[in-house]
């Protein structure tokens, strides 16, 4: 299944940990805090757990929500972009 | 968006390591790219350099493929100790060598000639000129034939002449191709971006053919010689027209130069592997079921 993750997080530092450990996952990068990803059920668990440990070291009245969507293959093929896909790499082959 | 990436390491004393759990390739302590394990699905590796036992083992756990080529021509590649292929089938490839041998190295020959001509077809329709196609055709039903691996081979090399003066009046002067030059021999542009095409579909072939569990070293139709990968050789017949010949004929007619480039060459001939698979799960069927084999036919 594929997982869409959005997250809004003020702190910069936990932010940046946040797309590091997605990256890290092999998630992708779609928006700046969008990641989008292939996950079977134990990754997602790996996943989910990782995230909850980051946000344990967040401050009381700081923002730190996360949201993990599961979406199939069909719908996520009839997204609708506007205005171009965030890219940090083109292509699949990386020379 | 989500197809994995295939990664070349080309650069000499290039380093692959593991770093925070993602595998990265550094050279003179700059950082080439860093990918985690879960988008990679080839990590192909051209040039003299290091790569730790941890992307071994990286590499292991999530299913990459690590090849290791050398002067274009895949010469290594890394298989899990978990591998021991079907014994069921490998008898079976055994059975099937002794009694249906011709069978499939008819099949085999009659793909790769109908592939040709596919692509001498399109060009002839394409411009309205006349490259020999109709040579093939013929070759094509008379291979069905025949009832020797020889006579198979004989008229595989009658298409080979045909086909590669038809070829040649497809590329662009500028590139000096005067025709389909052997490993080693070919000096010529051309020539020497097909060798890379038909190493990269080696790999391919090769990993499908080792991954539905078949032996990759008793072949139909190329013979048995120690150390050679017979069967990935037969099975590469049918996709060289449509998979590496086709591309390149393309490039040289578009943009001559870009022949030259081997990072245009390597990076055009990565595969919809999926039909590699598919044909090598059928010849996998064939052996197995006693069943016909059919060839890959390009359209």
């Amino acid at each position: 299944m594929l997982y869409v993750v959005f997250y809004d997080i003020t702190d910069n530092e936990l932010r940046n940990k946040v797309a590091d450990f997605l990256k890290k996952k092999g998630m992708r990068r779609v928006q700046l805090s969008v990641f989008v990803g292939e996950l079977n059920s134990s990754r997602l668990k790996d996943v989910e757990a990782g995230l909850r440990l980051i946000y344990r070291k967040s401050k009381p009245g700081d923002r730190f929500m996360i949201l993990i969507l599961p979406v199939t293959d069909t719908l996520f093929k009839q997204r609708i972009v506007i205005g171009g896909e965030y890219r940090e790499e083109e292509g699949n082959v990386i020379w | 968006m989500l197809d994995k990436k295939i990664v070349f390491v080309k650069d000499w004393g290039a380093y692959v390591r593991v770093s925070k759990g993602m595998i990265t390739c550094v050279v003179k302590d700059e950082v080439k790219w860093s990918l985690s394990p879960a988008e990679i699905s080839s990590i192909i590796i051209l040039a003299n350099s290091s790569i730790s036992s941890e992307v071994i083992n990286l590499a292991n756990q999530y299913g990459i493929e690590i090849v290791f080529f050398k002067g274009n021509e895949p010469i290594a590649k890394i298989i899990p100790a978990s591998y021991a292929g079907s014994f069921k089938l490998w008898l079976r490839q055994i059975r099937a060598w002794k009694s249906r041998r011709v069978n499939f190295a008819r099949e085999f020959i009659y793909g790769k000639l109908h592939n040709q001509w596919v692509t001498l077809r399109y060009y002839e329709k394409k411009y309205n000129i006349n490259l020999n196609s109709d040579k093939l055709l013929q070759l094509e039903r008379e291979v069905l034939v025949e009832n020797t691996v020889e006579g198979v081979m004989q008229k595989e090399a009658e298409g080979a002449k045909w086909y590669w003066s038809g070829v040649r009046q497809l590329i662009p002067k500028e590139l000096g191709f005067k025709g389909r030059k052997k490993r080693g021999e070919a000096k010529d542009p051309f020539n020497v971006a097909l060798n890379i095409g038909y190493g990269m579909l080696r790999k391919s072939v090769w990993g499908a053919v080792i991954s539905v569990g078949l032996n990759p070293y008793l072949g139909f139709l190329h013979k048995y010689r120690a150390g050679r990968p017979s069967l990935v050789l037969d099975l590469m017949e049918e996709f060289r027209s449509p998979f590496v010949d086709r591309k390149l004929i393309g490039i040289a007619r578009q943009k001559p130069e870009d022949v030259k480039d081997i990072k245009v060459i390597y990076t055009n001939m990565v595969f919809e592997e999926e039909e590699i698979y598919t044909q090598a799960r059928r010849l996998a069927n064939a052996i197995l079921h006693d069943e016909e084999y059919k060839p890959y036919m390009a359209k």
